[in-house]
């Protein structure tokens, strides 16, 4: 758990979410309709108290399906208006699939 | 008496395969008139508590001794409660010598003259006593007395052992009853999950089982199930609805939340529950021994009672009536969840009236085949739609999409785009122009939903196929005498994400379908799963596609893709295949 974990960390076995000192948000594990819930807790506070891009760090997600697909289109949606951006690091590859089929680098900035 | 040590040894060896108490009783008895030269036998057991002891089993006793000594304290002046509280056997010569030594049962009736009255105990515990009658005077001689005595100790090693099986077996059918009556179904709805747990209830548990629930102000029966009665489960009780506030042990039950004893059931209880001849004719030769009512409860709220109703003179207490409360407890949560799930059910197929076409389109130059199926474990409902129409230029359209959104009833949205798609395409628009529209519309009437979509467009005559897609999984092509392929192309966003680019979004993407190429549009339920990525999913739908009997009809292809691919559905699942048709094919 990074160093920011102070804030809203979550580690339930299954889905991990942490903010790192830079403000970005670490998420692990493997995110669905039924664990996404810390996800978008964290995203939503990104939104409402920081200024500037969301910026999350999927390294360490393993499993992405269309409910966590839809927790970064909310985040996107809630973003737009004010001309900010989410800003999507280091998906594995088979995350990387789910976000291209799902059309999420339409929107959404890859950042490797 | 014949040879002793042969009657002790008949004896044995009869206990040695009795297993219940009952069985180690006839064992015992039976040796009256076999082995022993007795002519009467009674076995008493004490009770639970201590307190009592209670004649358990008997052959050829007096009728009016039965009644009147069927259960002694255990502080009584009389010949058994005197052999438990001492541990020492009694023998008895002649009516006359027990008139004399017990004045308390002097001319009591007995077909016998002679009594020897043996303990019954094992590893040191007191379970009753066992007593033979004579019909002569006896003096019962020291090798008398051993042989009997040694009688009494086996059936008292028999009866621990009986005891140890039974309990060891009254757990064993515990958690079998318990397991079979929460894995009643709920599909069937309420009643019949009501039925089936009465029936379950009668199959080794109880004599009889009838389940109640409240509706208004009257407690109606919905089912019940009897082994000595089932006669009685089909006339006149149904007719006889008790009002709430009744005394009745089942209104009470659900009124104050509380299991209620039932008394023994026969004539006089018959009588006072009501005058109706009806009832009377239906329901006098009822007999119950003991019965309770036992409440139904959903978060706190009694909402039905259960009644358990054991034989006569058999008792429902201890354990077993532990039992029937869990029982209860289980059968509640079984009657609700099959009320929730019978309410989910309703709530789906309404939506499916308004979301989904009414059956298979019948469109020109195509077979089309289509499956919806709902998930059903979870608050969202509806979803997913999907359509295929003629245009009026001839070609055939089919979109498809899966609404997501927080704080918007996902059916709403889904109507309102399957039946605006239609008409844009009906209007002309190109595959790509459609979703435009659509995903501004959506972002406008409902900013906090966003959807994936795709639609196609297929001309029958040439096969041309122009299609486009809002962040949906890749149509897959199969068949048509070329390997399965995916139509995939620069990924564009979801409907309702309308961004920077949201102006080029979405592109018109070409294919051609061969005749007999066979177009798979689905929805993400289909491929994914909790425990692949999307690529595996994709992999195994075009495994399954490709391996699949071409000779079936088209709509069992697509109801067996699904069920090959999807074990048990997390989401809303859709899959239309349209095949195109084979040229001078019949």
């Amino acid at each position: 758990m990074g160093a920011g974990g102070q804030e809203g960390a979550t580690d339930d076995g299954v889905v991990s979410v942490s903010v790192a000192p830079d403000g970005s948000i670490v998420v692990g594990g493997e995110i669905d309709a039924f664990t996404a819930a810390p996800v978008e807790t964290a995203l939503e506070r990104a939104v409402a108290e920081r200024s500037g891009d969301v910026v999350v760090d999927l390294a360490g997600v393993t499993f992405l399906d269309s409910g966590g697909l839809n927790v970064l289109i909310r985040c996107h949606k809630a973003l737009d208006p004010t001309g900010r951006r989410i800003v999507l690091r280091h998906p594995q590859p088979a995350v990387r699939r789910a976000l291209e089929i799902g059309g999420v680098f339409t929107f959404a900035v890859d950042d490797g | 008496m014949p040879t002793r040590l042969a009657v002790v040894r008949a004896v044995a060896a009869a206990l040695g395969t009795a297993r219940t108490e009952d069985e180690v009783a006839d064992a015992v008895l039976n040796a009256v008139g076999t082995h022993l030269d007795a002519s009467t036998a009674t076995l008493w057991l004490l009770t639970a508590d201590g307190t009592h002891v209670v004649l358990a089993y008997e052959r050829n006793a007096d009728p009016e001794a039965i009644a009147r000594f069927a259960r002694i304290p255990i502080a009584a002046e009389l010949p058994g409660p005197q052999v438990i509280r001492t541990g020492e056997p009694i023998f008895i010569r002649s009516t006359a010598d027990r008139d004399e030594r017990w004045p308390a049962i002097a001319g009591t009736p007995t077909p016998s003259e002679a009594l020897a009255v043996l303990p019954l105990s094992a590893t040191g515990e007191a379970l009753g006593v066992v007593a033979f009658g004579f019909p002569d005077e006896r003096d019962f001689d020291g090798q008398d007395r051993v042989a009997l005595m040694a009688v009494a100790d086996q059936c008292a090693i028999a009866l621990d052992r009986a005891r140890l099986y039974q309990a060891a077996r009254a757990d064993a059918v515990a958690n079998h009853l318990l397991a079979r009556v929460a894995a009643v179904g709920v599909a069937g709805g309420w009643e019949r999950a009501a039925a089936e747990i009465a029936a379950v209830c009668t199959d080794g548990f109880v004599d009889t089982c009838l389940v109640y629930v409240r509706e208004g102000g009257l407690v109606r029966r919905v089912a019940g199930a009897s082994r000595s009665y089932p006669e009685v489960m089909r006339a006149v009780v149904d007719r006889f609805p008790t009002p709430i506030s009744s005394s009745a042990a089942n209104a009470t039950a659900i009124r104050e939340n509380r299991g209620v004893r039932i008394p023994p059931l026969g004539p006089e209880a018959i009588a006072a529950a009501s005058p109706a001849a009806e009832y009377r004719h239906n329901v006098g030769h009822v007999r119950f021994g003991d019965g309770w009512a036992l409440p139904l409860v959903h978060a706190g709220q009694p909402f039905g009672a259960m009644v358990f109703a054991v034989p006569q003179g058999h008792e429902l207490d201890g354990d077993r009536l532990r039992l029937a409360h869990q029982v209860a407890e289980r059968a509640a949560a079984v009657m609700r969840s099959a009320a929730e799930f019978a309410d989910h059910r309703a709530a789906l197929s309404a939506v499916h009236e308004v979301l989904l076409p009414p059956g298979i389109p019948s469109v020109r130059g195509f077979d089309v085949a289509a499956c919806y199926v709902p998930f059903v474990g979870g608050p969202s409902v509806g979803g997913d739609w999907w359509d295929v129409l003629t245009l009026p230029d001839g070609r055939t359209a089919a979109t498809m999409g899966d609404v997501a959104g927080h704080g918007v009833a996902p059916v709403a949205v889904t109507g309102q785009l399957r039946n605006t798609m239609r008409s844009r395409l009906v209007a002309g628009l190109a595959p790509s122009a459609v979703l435009h529209e659509l995903s501004e519309l959506l972002a406008w009437t409902h900013p906090m939903a966003h959807a994936t979509a795709i639609v196609a467009v297929a001309d029958p005559d040439t096969g041309a196929l122009a299609w486009s897609s809002a962040g949906h999984p890749p149509p897959l092509v199969t068949g048509g005498g070329e390997p399965a392929r995916f139509l995939e192309a620069a990924p564009a966003p979801p409907l309702g994400v309308v961004g920077r680019e949201a102006a080029t979004a979405y592109a018109d993407h070409e294919t051609e379908l061969a005749p007999g190429a066979r177009l798979h549009l689905y929805t993400d339920g289909l491929v994914e799963g909790r425990t692949r990525g999307i690529d595996d999913g994709l992999a195994a739908l075009a495994a399954a596609a490709v391996g699949h009997d071409d000779r079936k009809p088209l709509q069992v292809r697509c109801e067996e893709l699904i069920a090959t691919l999807v074990e048990r559905p997390e989401d809303d699942i859709c899959l239309v295949i349209a095949e195109r048709s084979v040229p001078g094919a019949p």
